[in-house]
């Protein structure tokens, strides 16, 4: 795979000259334009207003230390780190059910093992955060790879929502293997992912995707027009329960009464022991009563809109990671392997 | 305006007004068919004029109106139309003829439920029988359409009394699309009882006749209702919130299975997977001629109405779409239908039609 055309959405966020560019995945799919960060704070605001999402976060994130990193590389190494710590603090709390503090403060804490070693801390830090970069980008390769191999030639895959540029990794591996492979995208109320992003980054590397509302998941099913459901999750539990966005779980039942093999793409989090732990956020009502400003509902009536839910492991076929494909009941057993 | 007395009813016995979606939604008025535009709601109640029967079927194809028992009056309106557009001016053979047209024309509209063809069938008879006697079959039909009207709401009625029997104090109870009057007449007489109910509506894409319609009747029924996204019941009653489920249905087969709004058969294997009831409001019961589930036509419409939210784009250019407008729903996930007689196990639904339906306006 060369540098240029990895998907824009598996790497939605570099730095160009002294400028960090951001895709605005709002504007999709009508038109991709960048927004073009001059320091951390322009960033967090496009995490704030989630302008970017999911993986084009933590491009954005890794991005905006480096720049502060190179920006300020001439004060001294006190000052630097002092500024760095501002930074990763601001960037790390953009969202607060998001858990991006760890991943900002293990970028702060390589500016500091760099500082305590006495190393140049902007080059360290360049050389950290290629590093992590290459190395989580190989093993999305290798997690694509292993997936492509669950896929049969003739295969119709159906997925939920997003997952930044991975389902085109997957289908690109599907086709290398020479085998031919067709989407099914649900749409994904309220804010449309699957309709914006999912079918649109398939459509671009010319994979047949047909997309159809959320509702229609157990009827196409039923006509045989699914082989099997690749979706990625927000959370994975020990025990192999995932929470994935709104909707998973109504797929994952479908699947079953189907026998249509249902995977999940995650990453187990040891401190996680069941779905029941997994908190759920609950967004705003007004963004199911509200769509693009226009109400679709009668004024008084109230509305719901928890924007995950847990899909328990009975439900799931296989956890797809870097390292193979496991059942869900043996990640427990295998979570140092499974950890990616 | 004249209150019929299916209104009078329903003043005295739930006093309150009659929900918009309840009154006439189709009726025939100084040579031209009304229509309330369904699609409008719930921004605005506008009620348009259909000047043909070719007015009435496009009205039928672009979802001005909906609902199977609806949609087949809508259809008798058009043939209404039709006759008494060429009553006078016409010999009886093109009078025929023209009918007939009509009658082909408006069967073509909407496959899916199953009362739309015989009713169309009924009309065509109907009128030939008044014509050939020398009655003045624009009145007689117009009367017969207004009672049919009534007699649906009846049957409504009817079937919200048997179903709110299996409503308990304190459910939340979910619904899909528009699942007619006899939703409001089970939520209202589950009130009546003491019940504290509440309802939950998904918004059904690409139409979101759950979102305009149904959360709007229920708010006019003062029934306290909650809008989600069509994603989400399966969470909802993963979480313990939703106890019951009731949906209406386009077609009953013989065996039980029975045709709705695309999701309902999600909601269907969601319920059994969470171990909650999920009833069919069954209206008049089964189609006699609708054997199995093989013989329900499913149809499918135009994908580009999936690549659209009230008429704003959500799709990129570019990729296919799929919108089967249905889906069946097999008995074995169906705990029971509820008809106008009673409470039959989807198994058993044959039996409700041993009980002729009475006419109950005349």
């Amino acid at each position: 795979m060369t540098e240029e055309n990895w998907p824009l959405l598996a790497r939605s966020a570099w730095i160009e000259g002294d400028v960090l560019v951001i895709v605005d995945e709002t504007k999709l799919p009508d038109k991709i334009e960048y927004i073009h960060a001059k320091d951390y704070k322009d960033a967090v605001k496009a995490i704030k207003e989630m302008r970017t999402r999911a993986v084009g976060q933590i491009y954005t994130i890794f991005n905006a230390m480096r720049l502060t990193a190179r920006k300020y590389r001439d004060k001294k190494p006190e000052e630097l780190l002092k500024i760095l710590k501002d930074a990763a603090d601001a960037l790390g709390n953009a969202r607060p059910t998001f858990p991006l503090a760890p991943l900002a403060h293990t970028i702060y804490e390589w500016a500091e093992e760099a500082y305590k070693k006495g190393l140049d801390i902007a080059d360290h830090l360049e050389k950290k955060i290629s590093e992590y970069l290459k190395n989580r980008e190989e093993k999305t390769l290798m997690l694509a790879k292993h997936a492509a191999e669950l896929i049969s030639d003739g295969d119709t895959v159906l997925t939920h929502c997003n997952i930044s540029g991975i389902l085109v990794l997957i289908g690109r591996e599907a086709r290398a293997q020479g085998k031919d492979v067709k989407f099914i995208a649900t749409e994904t109320r309220p804010y449309l992912q699957g309709a914006r992003l999912t079918a649109w980054e398939l459509s671009q590397d010319k994979f047949p995707v047909t997309l159809i509302t959320d509702n229609a998941v157990a009827y196409v099913m039923w006509k045989k027009m699914v082989n099997l459901v690749i979706v990625g999750a927000d959370r994975c539990a020990i025990n192999g329960d995932i929470a994935n966005k709104i909707g998973t779980y109504q797929i994952a039942m479908a699947a079953f009464e189907h026998n249509v093999p249902f995977y999940v793409i995650a990453r187990p989090d040891p401190k996680i022991e069941t779905g029941q732990d997994i908190i759920i956020e609950e967004r705003d009502p007004n963004e199911v009563l509200y769509y693009r400003g226009v109400r679709i509902a009668p004024e008084g009536v109230s509305a719901y809109y928890p924007a995950f839910d847990v899909t328990p492991a009975k439900y799931i076929s296989g956890i797809i990671t870097p390292q193979g494909v496991f059942s869900p009941r043996l990640i427990k057993s295998m979570i140092k392997k499974a950890i990616w | 305006m004249v209150m019929h007395p299916i209104e009078k009813e329903f003043v005295e016995r739930y006093g309150i007004e009659m929900p918009t979606l309840m009154k006439q939604t189709v009726w025939f008025e100084d040579d031209v068919v009304k229509m309330l535009d369904r699609r409008k709601l719930p921004d605005k109640i506008v009620y348009i004029s259909l000047k043909n029967y070719e007015e009435v079927a496009k009205a039928i194809e672009d979802m001005v109106i909906q609902g199977a028992t609806s949609i087949a009056h809508a259809a008798g309106y058009g043939l209404l139309l039709t006759l008494a557009q060429n009553i006078n001016a016409a010999d009886e053979k093109t009078l025929f003829a023209n009918l007939e047209n009509a009658a082909k024309r408006l069967k073509q509209t909407r496959p899916t439920g199953a009362e739309l063809i015989p009713f169309i069938d009924k009309v065509l008879n109907m009128i030939k029988d008044y014509v050939a006697r020398g009655e003045d079959a624009v009145a007689k039909v117009n009367q017969f359409l207004v009672n049919e009207w009534q007699q649906a709401l009846k049957i409504g009625m009817l079937t919200g009394q048997h179903a709110s029997k299996l409503i308990d104090d304190g459910d939340t109870v979910q619904t899909h699309c528009w699942g007619g009057a006899a939703v409001a007449f089970m939520f209202l007489e589950a009130k009546l009882q003491g019940k504290n109910v509440k309802a939950i509506a998904t918004e059904t894409r690409p139409y979101l006749q759950g979102a305009r319609l149904t959360t709007f009747t229920l708010k006019e029924c003062g029934i306290p209702v909650t809008l989600v996204t069509d994603n989400m019941p399966g969470y909802l009653m993963w979480k313990g919130v939703i106890k019951k489920v009731f949906t209406a249905a386009d077609r009953i087969a013989l065996d039980g299975s029975i045709a709705n709004k695309i999701g309902t058969y999600l909601y269907a294997i969601a319920a059994r997977h969470n171990g909650i009831p999920f009833y069919i409001l069954g209206y008049e019961g089964p189609d006699p001629n609708t054997k199995t589930i093989d013989d329900i036509p499913i149809e499918e419409r135009n994908p580009e109405e999936i690549f659209y939210l009230r008429c704003v784009r959500t799709a990129p250019e570019g990729i296919n779409g799929y919108y089967p407008a249905f889906d069946i729903v097999p008995p074995k996930y169906i705990d029971a239908i509820i008809t106008w007689n009673g409470i039959y196990s989807p198994f058993a639904i044959r039996e409700s039609l041993k009980e002729k339906i009475p006419r109950f306006f005349e």
